[in-house]
């Protein structure tokens, strides 16, 4: 009797200890959103094919809002009367936009040419977020068009795919906002979510998309000089 | 004294058959999809109260098990070890933040949430009694101080760990399920010590089951 309960407690302990690997990856995540941040590192989310519009943008499917003229985007997902966590997103893509800009002034060269780093914000609140409210949300934190864009869908069903994708989610936050999920989103040139970083963490969320820039650059060049 | 224990038995019989019926009405409304869905939408109804509802269904469903399969189970079953280190292992998948997010995302592993829950209230019920003072003691130290210490962990993370989930809904539950564990463990004290501090009386002979 105590042998079969020794052989059923230790089978008991190696099924819970594999649902507890493979919930939290391998004991190293203990969130939705830890689990989020690794899976992307670990294999690239292509960006589905939602059309956005925005401010001076018909429709345009979001991969070839990501990939045209190459570089790395920064996206992230807000709405333009959260008055929270947006602010701070605001500034930390205002710090971006301003990094961005002086990198450009430094080398002249490498201005708005591929390789760049771009920023995207997207409203998941389409309903009243339009492009007019996006124009005046984008005058408001003094964004560069060249670097740093404005869109949304249609409406909430056509953003639906995009949210789930991306596992955005969103919530009521009980005061007539949201609360959500919000991140930077690395988006390589060829339109796949490729890291999420916090948002305190810009600093390197930025160095990082500009090295993948870079590479990417890099391996377009060799791959047109050999075909 | 014999028909009194017979009219006992006949009341506990008909209780066992009533807790069945009591346990699959219980399951049944959890399982409806739009409650199923209103408690899922709060974290504090999702943890503390859709949880522990699926604890007692489970244990009241558990009293339906026939006395072959019952006897089945005790074989394997020594101290009641066995199903509260199946209990334990469940109560500690539960706490897991990501699981709150993904049941609600995941029909998969919201069914294995549902199975593994219910099962836990029975395996409760099935093994509480065999298990005596040590064991059980044994469960809830490593238990309760589990739950103590994920609610530390909810009340004070400076973010969300759902994403599904308020803020202050988190820190609302995490405080909650130190209460809750703290209240365990004061109530098994008080009924040990009940029992230690009681006159001893011979056990009354077994009713045939």
């Amino acid at each position: 009797m105590m042998g079969r309960t020794t052989a059923l407690s230790v089978f008991f302990a190696l099924l819970a200890y594999a649902a507890g690997a493979w919930l939290t990856h391998d004991f190293q995540i203990w969130t939705a959103e830890g689990a989020r941040r690794l899976e992307v590192a670990l294999a690239p989310v292509p960006a589905p094919a939602t059309p956005l519009h925005g401010p001076g943008m018909a429709d345009t499917p979001l991969p070839r809002l990501l990939t045209e003229g190459g570089g790395v985007t920064i996206v992230d997902f807000v709405y333009t009367r959260c008055q929270t966590v947006c602010l701070a997103l605001g500034s930390t893509f205002q710090q971006l936009q301003a990094t961005i800009q002086e990198g450009q002034r430094n080398s002249p060269a490498g201005a708005k040419s591929a390789g760049g780093v771009k920023l995207l914000s997207i409203s998941f609140d389409p309903a009243h977020d339009d492009p007019a409210a996006l124009a005046a949300y984008a005058s408001r934190l003094r964004a560069d068009p060249r670097i740093w864009r404005f869109a949304t869908a249609r409406d909430a069903t056509a953003l639906r795919p995009l949210l789930d994708q991306f596992q955005v989610v969103v919530i009521p936050d009980g005061m007539g906002g949201f609360e959500h999920n919000a991140a930077l989103l690395v988006v390589d040139g060829k339109g796949r979510l490729v890291r999420i970083f916090d948002y305190a963490d810009m600093d390197t969320a930025l160095a990082w998309a500009q090295h993948l820039a870079a590479t990417q650059t890099h391996t377009a060049k060799a791959e047109g000089s050999a075909g | 004294m014999k028909r009194r224990m017979s009219a006992l038995h006949t009341a506990g019989r008909w209780l066992a058959r009533h807790q069945i019926l009591l346990g699959g009405l219980l399951l049944a409304a959890l399982l409806v999809p739009p409650l199923r869905r209103a408690l899922e939408s709060g974290m504090a109804t999702h943890m503390l109260l859709q949880f522990p509802a699926l604890i007692v269904a489970g244990g009241l469903l558990a009293a339906g098990l026939s006395p072959a399969w019952r006897q089945r189970l005790d074989a394997c079953n020594a101290h009641g070890m066995a199903g509260l280190v199946f209990a334990a292992l469940v109560l500690a998948l539960a706490m897991v933040p990501r699981l709150l997010d993904l049941v609600l995302v995941d029909a998969r592993i919201e069914v294995l949430k549902l199975a593994g829950l219910l099962l836990c209230g029975a395996a409760l019920r099935l093994t509480w009694q065999a298990a005596g003072t040590v064991v059980q003691g044994f469960f809830l130290g490593n238990t309760l101080p589990m739950m103590a210490i994920a609610g530390t962990l909810y009340e004070e993370a400076p973010a969300r760990v759902c994403n599904a989930y308020r803020l202050d809904e988190q820190q609302f539950v995490g405080l909650a399920l130190i209460w809750v564990a703290s209240a365990l463990a004061a109530l098994w004290l008080a009924q040990v010590g009940w029992r230690l501090t009681r006159p001893y009386t011979p056990a009354a002979p077994k009713a045939a089951r």
